[in-house]
Parts: structure tokens; sequence; C-alpha cells
């Protein structure tokens, strides 16, 4: 049953939305939102060929170059995809014939070389130059293949404290949002976590994790800790619960975790960090995402036979990430809000909510790369925002790219029901309303 | 009756982990473990033992297992055949049900069960777990597909009633290896009892501890003990009595290749009292091989070679022991192969971060160290850090040449042999070029060399963009041919298949150009 209080709320909520959709930033940042709202629209269209194009991006970084369009015309020609078979062999048969192979796979590289260079900031923390680093407030992330090897995760390490060399530091008394911050994956630099040996496994990160958070420390740079696969939940959660309470970082104001809310424990996780920001005295900053694992989780579920640990829909997250967002309003002082988020009802539902509480500080976050047009909308509204902003290598940072796409391309994503022409009032509609719209 | 694989714990539980390291620390204040013969209703020990010491702590006995002799197989021998009839003659959906309640009463018993694996094996905690739940889906699995798909066939016409049944073939002798003894101990116990045979339970000396515990659940869930007998002993003895033996009417091996290929000569022996063709089931030993493609996704490769060719050190017969790499990535997998094996963690079980532990005894440590000191010149990367006390044998990476004894025997230990190829299908040449068909694995994403690896690889299991153990009951039949075995798939819907004999009765109906349907 909706109160009127409810439909009250999301009257204003639409009105926000539709003030930071209109503003939305340059001609440039409107053609871009226009032109990747076409491609997801195309992608949704034809998801068996979305299908092979992913798993073509996937297995290019370990092609030689010369072998790409081989395994183009095996991906996206040989397979069964919306493609017409006379198109597929004609456009074949004509690169066969022309001798193009050499040409269409240097094409193909420069293409996908583009599309991730949308996504990933940099190749490499040296390549930041001082003027990129001011323009916004960045997060950064350091992007790679997956650690298997302490050797490789002392790499991982060092770029970390290379990353941290090279930002300058940060003046003390900077507003909390504009402040410089690192985001770390815990498994890229300690390869030895696990679950059956947590308490170890902390041990083990909590080693490797104290000489980062000290220079960033001495520099007044955050920290903020990513959250990965539930798998590691526990342990991560329990490291950062551990190393903030230690006497040397105890008082230290920007450390950070992430929550996320896909997961059907993700309301009492906060209940538990607002305890602990009690106890510890000084507050910390969550992160609050609605989650990146998600086919992940549900096939590690099936596989072992457990209940997954995600919402099945994306509607029952939705309204859990609601929830949280108020929780965490309320929990202000003692949780700092960091909202990630590209959901112009979420982002609209985290305003009208801020303004409504009086919070100023708290941050939005988004990706860098997406949802340029809010972005722009957001900064002229005033509004703190945050690039969580990928430094890697293009080719190697694949898997990132993939997780991009996938979210851009996402069925239930927002960019894609806006691509349907679905219009502004029925996508902002509250997740808990029985909708009609289907999202 | 529905089939669902058993769950294995979530570590990430504190409480989980918090029972099994309870039950694990409670074990060592309780040995020696003794373990008896036991024959019908009667439980007997002999004056010789078998010593199991301690993998990790060679100074401690885990257990000392009762030797049992030809005339206690005389004597089995005798309580089974008067026990046979009213265990034949009970209904399927009985015997099913009463398998259900071992995997049960297994369950109810976890911890201790997987404890005392752990300690007579040195096996690392979450392999134990995997191992266990494998143990349960056996008794399930085969007590639901005795019940599904072996209930009696009819094909009646108007005058003749056809009836095609199943039934059992009398005594199994189950001879089973060291490296599961929970899983294949369980898994050649139940097959067979659940179909109406008798079977008599050889556990290999080393882990009889662990058998003897899993055999208590049989009976106390109802397995009768006179349908059940459980025979420790040496295999040269006991072992070859239980093959040999004129009224054994089938004998379900798992181990080494040579002790199977000396069975099936011995079995196929007709001793002058023998009135049957004796039928061996043999799985045998492996030499499995994986092919890295040069398109391969070089992180899915190493999580899936470390624990394939170093999980339990090396000694199950699905282990990864030949490698073979595309040119293009041989030199980047290599190195970040090497890193990865540097980066093992070796120590004792009881330590739940540890990876690799130590080996089952001294004499596959030695055997071992022996390989290894044999073949140095080739060796590659190995784990460098590992506790010096207790049988423990680096995981180590070796570039033997072409005509090496490291590419066709078994070891049984952690060690792994890599070659560069220069064509996917070399690998596939090199991959069958083996005496053994048991497991194989490919790294590949290029669709069409997949194809042609499902086409042309031989062996019972192939394993895609993964690692080649852990095969899962109903999810993946596990077995092999050509010197791997005789083709039984344990866990697959043929292998209740192999302890029964069709029956046809056949009969005429029809009276003086009546029958029972054309009077009506």
């Amino acid at each position: 049953m909706f109160t009127k209080q409810m439909q009250d709320d999301d009257k204003e909520i639409l009105s926000i939305a539709k003030t930071i959709d209109a503003s939305g930033g340059s001609l440039y940042q409107k053609f871009i939102f226009f032109i990747s709202s076409k491609i997801i629209f195309f992608g949704f269209r034809y998801p068996k060929l979305k299908l092979q194009i992913f798993k073509f991006i996937d297995v290019l970084p370990s092609l030689e170059p010369k072998k790409i369009y081989r395994y183009f015309k095996i991906y996206l020609f040989d397979e069964d995809t919306e493609i017409p078979v006379f198109l597929k062999s004609s456009i074949h048969f004509l690169i066969h014939i022309l001798f193009l192979d050499l040409i269409v796979s240097f094409l193909i590289l420069k293409i996908v070389k583009i599309f991730a260079k949308l996504f990933i900031l940099t190749d490499s923390p040296r390549n930041l130059k001082t003027t990129n680093v001011t323009t916004r407030p960045r997060t950064y992330d350091i992007l790679g293949e997956l650690a298997l090897s302490p050797k490789e995760a002392k790499e991982y390490l060092k770029q970390y404290s290379e990353l941290i060399k090279i930002l300058p530091e940060v003046h003390p008394e900077i507003n909390s949002k504009l402040r410089t911050n690192i985001s770390i994956k815990c498994s890229g630099i300690e390869t030895r976590l696990y679950p059956e040996a947590e308490e170890k496994s902390i041990q083990y990160l909590k080693e490797a994790l104290r000489p980062i958070l000290r220079s960033a420390m001495n520099k007044g740079i955050g920290i903020n800790l990513d959250m990965e696969q539930y798998d590691l939940k526990s342990i991560i959660t329990q490291t950062a619960k551990d190393l903030f309470l230690e006497p040397e970082f105890q008082f230290y104001q920007h450390f950070g975790i992430v929550v996320q809310s896909y997961l059907k424990t993700s309301k009492d996780e906060l209940v538990l960090w607002k305890e602990y920001t009690k106890r510890r005295g000084t507050p910390i900053t969550i992160r609050l995402v609605k989650g990146a694992y998600l086919e992940y989780e549900r096939i590690k579920a099936e596989e072992r036979g457990w209940t997954s640990p995600v919402f099945d829909t994306k509607r029952e997250t939705d309204i859990k990430f609601e929830e949280n967002v108020l929780f965490l309003l309320e929990s202000y002082p003692y949780l700092r809000s960091a909202f990630g988020t590209h959901n112009l009802r979420s982002l609209s539902f985290i305003l009208y909510h801020t303004t409504k509480k009086s919070i100023s500080d708290f941050e939005i976050q988004m990706l860098y790369g997406m949802a340029g047009k809010y972005k722009a909308s957001l900064d002229s509204m005033g509004i703190g925002l945050r690039e969580y902003s990928p430094i890697g290598a293009l080719l190697p940072g694949m898997a990132y790219l993939i997780r991009r796409l996938l979210e851009n391309t996402s069925n239930q994503g927002f960019l894609y029901q806006m691509s349907l022409g679905k219009n502004l009032d029925s996508l902002m509609s509250n997740p808990k309303e029985e909708s009609l719209n289907g999202i | 009756m529905e089939f669902k694989n058993e769950t294995i714990r979530d570590f990430s539980i504190e409480k989980e982990r918090n029972a099994i390291r309870s039950a694990l620390n409670s074990i060592e204040k309780s040995l020696p473990f003794e373990i008896p013969i036991s024959i019908g209703r009667t439980e007997k020990f002999s004056a010789n033992r078998f010593v199991q010491k301690n993998p990790w702590s060679p100074e401690l006995v885990v257990s000392r297992v009762s030797y049992s002799n030809v005339h206690d197989l005389e004597e089995t021998i005798q309580i089974s055949k008067m026990n046979w009839g009213p265990w034949k003659e009970r209904p399927q959906q009985e015997r099913s049900t009463l398998l259900m309640k071992v995997a049960e009463r297994l369950v109810s018993k976890k911890d201790f069960i997987i404890s005392v694996c752990i300690w007579e094996t040195g096996k690392q905690i979450t392999e134990a777990e995997i191992e266990f739940a494998e143990a349960v889906d056996f008794c399930r699995y085969y007590a639901t597909i005795a019940n599904d798909q072996l209930s009696p066939k009819n094909i009646n016409l108007l005058g003749e009633d056809n009836l095609y049944y199943y039934q059992p073939k009398g005594i199994v002798s189950s001879i089973s290896p060291w490296n599961f003894p929970m899983a294949i101990f369980t898994g050649m116990c139940a097959a067979p009892l659940v179909v109406g045979n008798i079977v008599l339970a050889k556990p290999a000396e080393e882990t009889s501890a662990t058998a003897f515990e899993i055999t208590k659940c049989f009976w106390e869930a109802g397995i009768p003990k006179e349908v059940l007998h459980f025979l420790p002993g040496l295999g040269s003895e006991i072992g070859e009595a239980m093959v040999t033996h004129p009224e054994v009417a089938v004998v379900n091996f798992t181990g080494s290749r040579d002790v199977g290929l000396s069975i099936l000569k011995a079995a196929s022996l007709v001793s002058p009292k023998q009135r049957m063709i004796k039928k061996v089931i043999c799985e045998l030993g492996g030499k499995n091989a994986m092919i890295v493609d040069a398109d391969a996704d070089l992180d899915v490769a190493i999580q899936s070679i470390i624990p394939s060719a170093f999980g339990f050190q090396g000694q199950k017969c699905s282990a990864l022991s030949r490698l073979y790499v595309h040119n293009d990535c041989y030199n980047k997998l290599k190195e970040r192969l090497i890193a990865s094996l540097d980066g093992l963690l070796i120590g004792s079980p009881l330590d739940f971060a540890n990876r690799i532990g130590p080996v089952i005894h001294e004499e596959s440590y030695l055997r071992l160290l022996r390989l290894q000191k044999e073949n140095e010149k080739f060796l590659t990367g190995i784990t460098s850090l590992y506790p010096k006390e207790g049988f423990y044998v680096a995981p180590s990476l070796y570039e033997p040449p072409e005509d090496s004894e490291m590419w066709n025997s078994e070891f049984f230990g952690p060690i792994l042999a890599m070659q560069k190829i220069s064509t996917f299908a070399e690998g596939i040449q090199l991959a069958n070029n083996s005496d053994y068909a048991l497991t194989c694995g490919v790294i590949s994403r290029n669709p069409k060399h997949i194809l042609e690896a499902k086409l042309k690889i031989d062996v019972g299991n192939l394993y895609i963009n993964r690692g080649i153990t852990g095969a899962i009951v109903h999810r993946q039949p596990f077995g092999g041919g050509k010197l791997s075995g005789t083709g039984a798939k344990a866990g697959g819907p043929d292998y209740l298949h192999l302890f029964v004999e069709g029956k046809t009765f056949t009969e005429n109906t029809m009276r003086q150009g009546f029958s029972r349907d054309t009077l009506q």
C-alpha cells in the first residue's frame, strides 16, 4: 500500500530526475549518450550476436594480431547469430579474395582498443599527469590479470605504491569529496585468501595492506577496499574492521569499504558497520553499490547447491538499495555515504533524501567512461561526484571492459530501457510499486 | 526417489570451521585406532598388525590394522552364503531406503569421519570435504538409480508372459585404494549392496580406520553385518585370496595398474570347485594430459593446472602429469606457473591455509624423492619452502625430453612435466599417445579446437577450460578406458549393471486355445 507521503516523495524524485536528464552536459556528451543508447539497443535486439562479440573480445588479448580475423570469423560468422548467412558468407568472401585479413585484424584491434580506452583512464600510473589528476575527484583502481602467485601480487602492490608516490599530497583541510582516493582489490595484492583459513587469510591480508594504508595516510590519500565475490566478503570485511581499529589507523578518517546491495545480507552489514564505527570513534565511508558479480554468484551457488546469496530480481535489489540509502543517511555522521550508481531513479532518490535531511557530506560515485551526460548535470547542480578510474594496460584489462559492456547492455539496465523510448515517468517508478513496466 | 548432490560446507561461516577444527584436534588423543576384522557378527583382532603412521608426524601411529587371512575369508564366505537369500529377496525399494539411511548416518558423523581421514592420509581440508560429499552422493545416487532403473520389465502378449529382471551376482570383493578412502570405499560397497549382493570390503591398509568408520555407518543404518563384511589386511594376502576364492563372483578393484592386471589374470583361472566365470571390474591409473592452446586464458590455465597436478599431492588417478603448451604462450605460462608454484603453502593439513600436505607414507616419499633426484636436470620450477619433518615432497615442474620415462609412468606424486607444442593437433596426438585414457584437459577459446578435442581425444573424462580432477557423482560419471580400467563409470547410470545379471522368464499362458486375456 502506498501512503500519501510516499507518493509525494516519488513526485519529487521524478522532478529531480527530469532536471538531471534535461540539463545534461555538452552537445558532445548528449551525442555520446544518444549513440551509446543506440548501440545498447542494437546489442539487445541481437542477443546471440552480442554474446559472440563478448566472447570474441574476451579472447582477443591472447591472440597474435595476425590471427584476429581468423577468430573473428569463427566467433561471428561460423556460430549461429542473428546475422543472415548470406551476409556472413559474402563479407567473408570479400575479405578473403581481397586478402584483407591482416587489415581487418588490425582494424578490429584498433576498434576494441578505442572501446577499452573509453573505460580505462590510462595504461600506467606513470602516465597520470598532474593536470589530469585535478580535473575531477577520482578513486583509482589498478587493473590487470588475476594475481596467481606471491610474485604477481607483489607487482600489484608495487604499482599501488608507485601510484601513491606519484599522486600529489592532499591538503588536510580539503573537502572530503575532493580528496584523492584509491580503491584496492584485495585478491590482487594477496593471493593466499581462503575461506576455510579465514584467520590466517586475514593476517596475510593485513600484512599486505598495512604499508599501503600507511603511505596513503602520510599523504592524506583516502583508501577504499573494494568488495569482490561472496567467498571473500567475510575475509575482506573482517580485515578492514581489524585494521581500521589498530592504533596507527584508528583516527584516520579517510578509509572506506563497500557494501553490495544485491546481497541479501547487505542491510545487516550496514547495521554492523554502524556499531563498529561507534566503537572506533572515527567515521568511515561506505560505498553502497548494487553489486558486480551477480552472474558469478548465481553460477557458484548453483554449482555448490547453496542458496544464492544475492537477490534473484533487479527489483528486489533496487528496493534494498533504497532501504540501504535511507539507513546510511540516518547513520551519518558515523558512516559517510558514497553511492555508486548510474541509475537515474537511484540518483534522484539519493538527492531527494540528502536534501530533505540536509546532508551535504556524501558523494556520488560513477565509473570512468559511463553516464557522461548525468555527470555533467550533477556537476552543474553542484553535487560532488567521484569517478572510479581504472588504470592499466588496455588489453589485459579486458575482464573489466567486458564487465562494463555487460553492465551497459544489460536488458535490465536503465540505459536499455531508455533506449526503448520508455518515458521517464515509468522508468522513475518506485521499485516497491508493483509496476507493469517490467523494471 | 530424487537425487541431489550433497552440498559442500561454506567455510566462510565461522561455526562450520570451528566444528571441523575441534573434531580434527580431538583425534590425536584417541590414537592409535585399533582396527578389527569383522566377519558377520563377530569382531576379532589378529596378532599381526599393519601400522599406519601419521604422514606429517611419522612418530605418531594413527592406526593398527588387523591382518585378516584365508581362514577368515572362508568363514565369511560361509556366513555370506547363508544370508544372501533374504538380502537379495528384499524388495529393491527397501534396500534403496536402507542406502539412503546410510547416507544420513554418514552425514551425522561427518566431522569425525573427515578428521580420521585427514589424520590417516594428510589430505587438505577442502579436498576431504569434497571427497566426503562424494561418498554420501554415491549412497544416494545408487539407491535412486537402483530404485528407478533396475525394476523388472514386462513384455506380455496374449498368450505369453515375458519378464526381464535383474538378479544380483553374489559375493563381491571390493578392494579399494587409500587415496579416496571415503568416496571410493563407500561407492564400491554401496553399489553392489544396493542391488542385493554380498560385499567383502577390503580397504587399503593405509586407510583402514577411515573405512571402518564408514562401514560402521552402513551397519548402523541397518545393512546386516552378514552381508557386509570388513576384511582389512594385506593386498598380497587377503586381497589375493579374495580374488581367487571360487565362491567370489565379482572382483571390484580400484588401484594400481600392475595389481589390476594381475587380478584380471588370476581371476580368469577357473579353480576346481568354481562354478562361475568371475567378473572383474578394474579402475586403474592415469597419466593425464592437459593441452593449453595458443589462445588460452592463462588465468584459467594456471587455476586449472595447479590444483589438478598438485591437489592431494598429485595422488589421484585423475591428476595432471603431462602438460602440452602451445608455443605462443609457452614462456608466459611457464613463468607464471613457476611463480605460482613457489607461492604454494605446504604443510600439515591441521593448518587450513596449507594447500599441499605430505604424501601418504615413507615408501611413497622415498620413491618420489628418488624420482625427483633422477630427473633433476630437467627441473624448471619447484616449491622451495616446506617443512622438513614429515613426508613432504615439494611440487615440481619438469621439461623432460620426449623419450623420458616422465611421459609414460604413473608417479602418483606432485610431479608435472611440460612440453612445447606448435599446433593444437600435435597436442591431441601427444595426449593420446599413452597407455592410459582416464582424464584430459583442454584450455582453449577456439570453438573449432574444442570440438576437435571432443571428437579425437581418447579418454573417459575430458574437461574443457577447467581442472581435470574432482568429478562429481551424477554430473560427471568417472572412469576411463585403455589401461586405465575396464570401462566402468562410477557415479554414472550404468555402474549398477556391473553387479547384476539379466534374467528372462517366459511363460506360455495359453491353455486349450484360451488365455487370461482372451477369456474376458
